[in-house]
């Protein structure tokens, strides 16, 4: 009974730090606070940014990946700003601030391990 | 020898043609000058002339900027800003000039300090270039002004003290020596800014960040950095200690004071969107009047500039995916992040973060408009982060096979040209000159400005007549006022502050007493300037009052006078006259018998309860004596610590004491919000025993808070008493365990009463709503108790208790005040704002209870209780005697029937004898036809009597004779400079007080001294006297050294218990004849004892920056050999 309940930890663990899953579920509530919310919450924002990191973390090339999406949503911008949508214009910029974050946090990290590495 | 050397000099050339390419930006603000011009105003007023500060600035008193006299913050800003001015006049040059100077220095010397700091880090041709420009140009300089002369020193200093950081902890040995001298050499270049302590944030921001990212990524040596932080950050407090120790001892009183008077916040204007681009300034859409205060600003969101603004971003970002394992671009891009985070405050996303740091960590709250303290940091990884971007697609671009495969070299170069082209078009107002605000809308008006000659004459002519003399500016005007000069003048302060040497007295944010006079004399002037007005300026010490009819006084406050109305106001007053006219300068003069001097021995001494505010209203009481000292009731304290006064004459003001009327205290409305605690444990057992452990630890808990502590015993009887009602009391315990909560809450009430604590009266009322409901509950039965004598003893006991606390001062009504002597008085009461003669009465001295009633105390109660003569809105007075058992009701009620009623209030219990009530009640606002009666439902009432009772305000004025002649010491007085003053006192065989007209401060102290030489011989070019020559007062020439300077050094002052504050500002001192040795002629020094603490900074600094010099050229030396 006892190996059954671990295996069922283990394998919900499995699932929920599998990487397609946590970037299935931080891209769809990015995606969701963008198209479908009305009002802006930090603590939504600040829970899906960990989310999307952890998942960024897991993949190779995280911070890559990040920086890019980052660009993408920074140009995106101006053509937002030029048709007034204002709310999203704000939400895009936000989730640009966030990926740069993990893009950057990402690199660092990368700079640290090879640091590591060379002592 | 350049033609020998033409090969190595074409080198030379060619490495450093970024630099020369950089320097050439200087013509850039050319665009901007026009001649016979400056630039200035707003904030930035001091621009009209900032070297007339720098005498001001030398001293830690300063009557300059503050009215009358104070401590600033702004020290700092003597370098170096002002000597900058003073330097280049000293030269000759023309203001004109000396800005034209600055504001190129300003705008290309953070190029030149970036330039040197890629050429130490990232030693590349286009990122020098780039992030010059784009760290000289750009929008935070567009939003903020060419002439802006906080931020911008820090956009000097930041590069070269991050590249000695970088290379300070990469040094090694006893090399950190050198890059730690030389940050704190830097540090002085931003000296002037930090007068805004937050403004120079970005530095340690960006220096933190540094070393966290050197020690934890880099795996910098721990011990070696820090070391080194250690020993920069002590360079940096002995280079800057010249200004640090005077700013740190006035920073607390004066961040409380701008804290609770500064309202302005731009905690997060907009969102991280503009704040990407370097927008987001609180301003940039926002205006006042018909225009916003950046015309320009709406072109930012067209689809070039829109475009051009974050492709730079784009670009900037970039950096970090085209050379991902730089650390430096790791470095740049992560503070880029942090400069963001920062700038953008509280706005979305994660606000909420800035936000808490506002609220909770001390001294955040000066990061109020965020945008302008961090955005430095971003801009400088961006210039950087950008330069990287550009030189690595150059690069990249240089090695595409179509430009290796055709040879062509130049076409690549295309690419940063276009860079540098974004960077000059997005910041385009800079070079055609609209970074410059040239408008005219409504009080804003043109940064361009000329000071009008006639300025300048009656500034000199001021200064010859007495240099000393305080100068009231006229008419109202605050912050952000025009003047309608040549072309216009818009300013945060009076130009007078800087244009005329004298000090100034003007409309200020009120932090001092003199600040709040000063106000209530402005506010007057709507009112035609009363003669109580003009009797203040006498004891500011006001000489001059200044009419600018060049003031635009449309675009001031909603009751400022048009020049007009204020020259019929000022002509008309008995004492003031008018002396000289320059252009529309307007000079008035108080006349020699309404003046008070700087200093002045008073003859007559006033102590008075009124408020600062009233403090006109005293002169209603004195006559026609100028040469007065009124101590108001927060110096009174100090005041029974002197010696009793010399003729004193008291002028008392007794205000109504808020009266407490029976219609606002209702017993039942509290009794009604009782609520018994639930109680489950029964006496005796376990869990109740726990349960009053438990009890025991809350009681003592929280008995250091009185207040708490009487809640706790009420809440405890009451559960008492659902402890009886659930499991009855057989032995009593329970009941008793009440009482001694009652005990202990009433005595706590007496000491709260004793120590006139202001939480008293609610405290009161929940104590006798308490016991008034138990009492209740036990008498009607609800609760099955065993023994009734002991109820009836305790609760007799407790009404006795409360009604003799019922009969103090605090619950009662009537003024109540405090005499200091005994004596006749005569007593006025104010009506209409008249002062009516009330007669005399006789006092004794403490405590006073006193009720004025109306018509002599006649009884208004009629036939059948009617009250006849019943007025709306007015105070009575009802009182009666009565007798009231524990198990009987009573009230009384005064109405007009059983459901109209005005009063009601429920009687306690008597305890078998006769009592007196007395309380007070409010009539309606309107006249009724109804008669009002008086009913009540108690057998026993005696006297019952109505009086009319007097609440106007109440003046007691002392009648005192004068038991001898009190002989005037004749005064001598000599200012040194702002903070040493020199007194001569002759014939004092008395003690006597002296008058000192600045700004009380604990600072100030008074040595005695016995000057063998007279110091005034030769020292003065002036004389004026007053009163008959009993003072006399001589100007000469400001002296930051003098041969007194060491004079009081190793004396004791004489003792601070007579330093009282005066006049509702100055300073005071009773001086003694054992203070003085008993002479009776002698010398006096009153000094600023704080500026000895200025001297010995200046003194460190000093040594401190010329051993870092002869320390760093010393290893320049030794390179070189």
């Amino acid at each position: 009974m006892r190996e059954k309940l671990n295996k069922i930890k283990r394998i919900i663990k499995k699932t929920l730090w599998a990487k397609n899953f946590l970037i299935a579920f931080s891209f769809l509530g990015i995606f969701y606070n963008l198209f479908f919310m009305n009002s802006f919450s930090d603590l939504y924002f600040l829970f899906f940014f960990l989310v999307y990191w952890g998942a960024a973390h897991q993949l190779k090339q995280g911070g890559k990946i990040s920086i890019s999406l980052a660009i993408i949503f920074l140009f995106l911008i101006p053509f937002l700003i030029a048709f007034e949508s204002n709310l999203f214009v704000h939400k895009v910029s936000g989730w640009a601030f966030a990926f740069l974050c993990v893009g950057v946090l990402e690199h660092l990290l990368v700079l640290r391990r090879q640091n590591d590495s060379l002592d | 020898m350049i033609f020998f050397n033409l090969r190595k000099n074409r080198k030379y050339f060619f490495n450093n043609f970024p630099l020369i390419f950089i320097i050439l930006f200087a013509i850039v603000p050319f665009i901007w000058f026009r001649t016979g011009t400056l630039i200035g105003g707003g904030d930035n007023y001091f621009l009209l002339n900032p070297g007339a500060l720098t005498n001001f600035f030398i001293y830690s008193w300063n009557n300059k900027i503050v009215n009358t006299g104070g401590v600033i913050l702004a020290i700092p800003n003597l370098f170096p800003l002002l000597y900058f001015w003073t330097f280049f006049q000293s030269l000759n040059f023309s203001l004109e000039i000396i800005e034209k100077i600055w504001i190129i220095f300003l705008f290309v010397l953070p190029g030149i300090t970036i330039y040197y700091l890629i050429s130490q880090i990232y030693n590349r041709f286009w990122v020098k270039i780039i992030a010059s420009i784009l760290w000289m140009i750009n929008l935070f300089f567009v939003v903020a002004g060419p002439f802006q002369s906080t931020i911008k020193p820090i956009f000097i200093v930041l590069p070269l003290i991050f590249s000695f950081w970088v290379k300070g902890l990469g040094s090694k040995g006893n090399e950190y020596l050198k890059y730690a001298f030389l940050i704190a050499l830097s540090s002085l270049i931003c000296a002037s800014s930090s007068i805004n302590p937050p403004a120079l944030a970005s530095i340690p921001l960006v220096l933190i960040v540094y070393l966290f990212f050197y020690l934890f990524i880099e795996k910098g040596n721990i011990f070696r950095s820090l070391r080194f932080a250690l020993v920069s950050f002590f360079g940096y407090i002995i280079a800057n200690l010249w200004w640090i120790i005077i700013f740190i001892s006035n920073l607390f009183s004066e961040a409380k004071a701008i804290k609770a008077t500064t309202s302005f916040s731009a905690l997060g204007e907009g969102f991280i969107t503009e704040y990407f681009r370097l927008l987001g300034s609180w301003g940039w859409t926002s205006g006042a009047y018909s225009m916003p205060y950046y015309p320009f600003a709406r072109f930012y969101n067209e689809p070039f500039l829109l475009a051009a603004t974050f492709l730079i971003t784009i670009l900037v970002f970039l950096a970090v995916m085209l050379k991902p394992k730089e650390k430096l671009v790791c470095f740049f891009s992560f503070l880029a992040l942090v400069g963001l985070f920062f700038s953008k405050g509280d706005s979305y996303p994660l606000g909420s973060v800035y936000n808490w740091m506002y609220k909770n960590i001390p001294g955040f709250w000066t990061f109020r408009e965020p945008f302008a303290k961090f955005t430095p940091v971003t801009i400088f990884a961006y210039s950087i982060l950008l330069g990287i971007s550009t030189e690595s697609i150059y690069e990249k671009i240089k090695k595409w096979t179509f430009f290796v495969k055709r040879k062509i070299n130049l076409l690549p170069v295309l690419f940063p040209l276009v860079i540098i082209f974004l960077i000059l078009a997005v910041s385009y107002p800079i070079f055609n000159g609209e970074v410059i605000w040239d408008y005219h809308n409504g009080s804003m008006r043109s940064n361009y400005f000329k000071v009008p000659d006639y300025w300048y004459q009656a500034g000199d002519w001021l200064s010859q007549e007495d240099i000393n003399a305080r100068v009231l500016t006229m008419p109202k005007s605050g912050y952000g006022v025009a003047y309608n000069w040549e072309h216009g003048f818009s300013t945060a302060d009076s130009p007078a502050i800087i244009l005329f040497k004298n000090p100034i007295l003007r409309l200020a944010t009120v932090k001092t007493g003199a600040d709040y006079l000063v106000s209530k004399v402005y506010d007057s002037v709507y009112f035609g300037l009363p003669q109580s007005s003009i009797d203040i300026l006498s004891l500011l010490n006001t000489k001059y009052v200044v009419q600018q009819n060049d003031l635009d006084w449309r675009y001031s406050y909603s009751d400022t006078l048009s020049p007009k109305q204020m020259k019929d106001v000022l002509s008309r007053q008995k004492d003031l006259r008018f002396v000289r006219n320059f252009g529309m300068l307007d000079f008035y003069q108080l006349k020699n018998e309404a003046y008070l001097p700087r200093f002045y021995v008073p003859e007559t001494k006033i102590i008075s309860n009124f408020e600062k505010s009233d403090l006109g209203e005293i002169f209603n009481f004195i006559g026609e004596q100028k040469r007065i000292a009124i101590f108001l009731t927060d110096s009174l304290r100090d005041f029974s610590k002197t010696d009793s006064f010399n003729n004193p004459e008291q002028v008392i003001e007794i205000k109504t004491k808020s009266l407490v009327l029976p219609e606002q205290y209702s017993l039942m409305e509290e009794i009604l919000n009782i609520s018994v605690p639930y109680s489950g444990n029964r006496p005796g057992g376990l869990m109740y025993r726990l349960g009053k452990i438990k009890e025991f630890v809350d009681k003592k808990r929280s008995e250091g808070n009185m207040l708490k502590s009487i809640d706790k015993n009420l809440f405890y009887a009451a559960k008492r008493l659902r402890e009886i009602s659930n499991y009855g009391d057989q032995d009593d315990y329970l009941l008793r365990s009440l009482f001694t909560e009652f005990d202990e809450s009433i005595k706590k009430l007496y000491l709260l009463k004793e120590e006139n604590n202001g939480h008293f009266l609610k405290y009161f009322k929940k104590t006798e709503a308490m016991v008034y409901f138990i009492y209740e509950t036990i008498e009607k039965g609800e609760v099955d108790v065993v023994s009734g004598e002991l109820i009836e003893n305790n609760f007799s006991n407790y009404f006795d208790l409360l009604s003799l606390l019922n009969k103090s001062p605090e619950v009662d009504s009537g003024y109540d005040f405090v005499l200091s002597q005994a004596g006749t008085y005569n007593l006025y009461l104010k009506s209409d704002d008249q002062y009516t003669d009330y007669g005399i009465r006789y006092f004794d001295s403490g405590r006073q209870n006193l009720t004025l009633t109306d018509d002599n105390g006649k009884n208004l109660v009629g036939e059948k209780n009617k009250i006849i003569d019943f007025s709306p809105n007015t105070l009575y007075k009802l009182s009666f005697e009565y007798q009231k058992s524990f198990n009987s009701r009573g009230s009384v009620l005064i109405g007009q029937s059983e459901t109209e009623v005005i009063f009601y209030l429920n009687l306690l219990p008597t305890g078998g004898k006769e009592k007196k009530f007395e309380t007070y009640f409010l009539s309606p606002p309107t006249n009724s036809s109804k008669d009002f009666l008086i009913k009540y439902n108690i057998p026993v009432v005696k006297n019952l009597k109505v009086e009319k009772v007097n609440f106007s305000s109440l003046v007691l004025k002392k009648i005192g004779q004068q038991t001898e002649v009190f002989s005037i010491p004749q005064i001598e007085f000599l200012k040194i400079n702002p903070t040493k003053y020199i007194v001569k006192v002759n014939n004092a065989d008395k003690a006597y007080g002296l008058v000192f007209s600045e700004n009380f401060h604990q600072g100030w102290k008074l040595f005695y001294k016995d000057f063998s030489e007279d110091p005034f011989e030769k020292s003065y070019e002036k004389e004026f006297t007053y009163f008959s020559n009993e003072v006399k007062e001589y100007i000469g020439p400001m002296k930051f050294f003098d041969k007194y300077f060491f004079s009081t050094l190793f004396n004791k002052p004489i003792p601070q218990d007579t330093h009282l504050s005066v006049n509702g500002y100055a300073n005071y001192w009773q001086i003694r004849p054992e203070d003085v040795n008993s002479k009776k002629s002698y010398y006096l020094v009153v000094e600023f004892v704080p500026q000895r603490l200025f001297h010995l900074g200046v003194l460190i600094s000093v040594l401190g920056v010329l051993s870092a010099v002869v320390y760093l050229f010393s290893l320049r030396l030794k390179g070189k050999k």
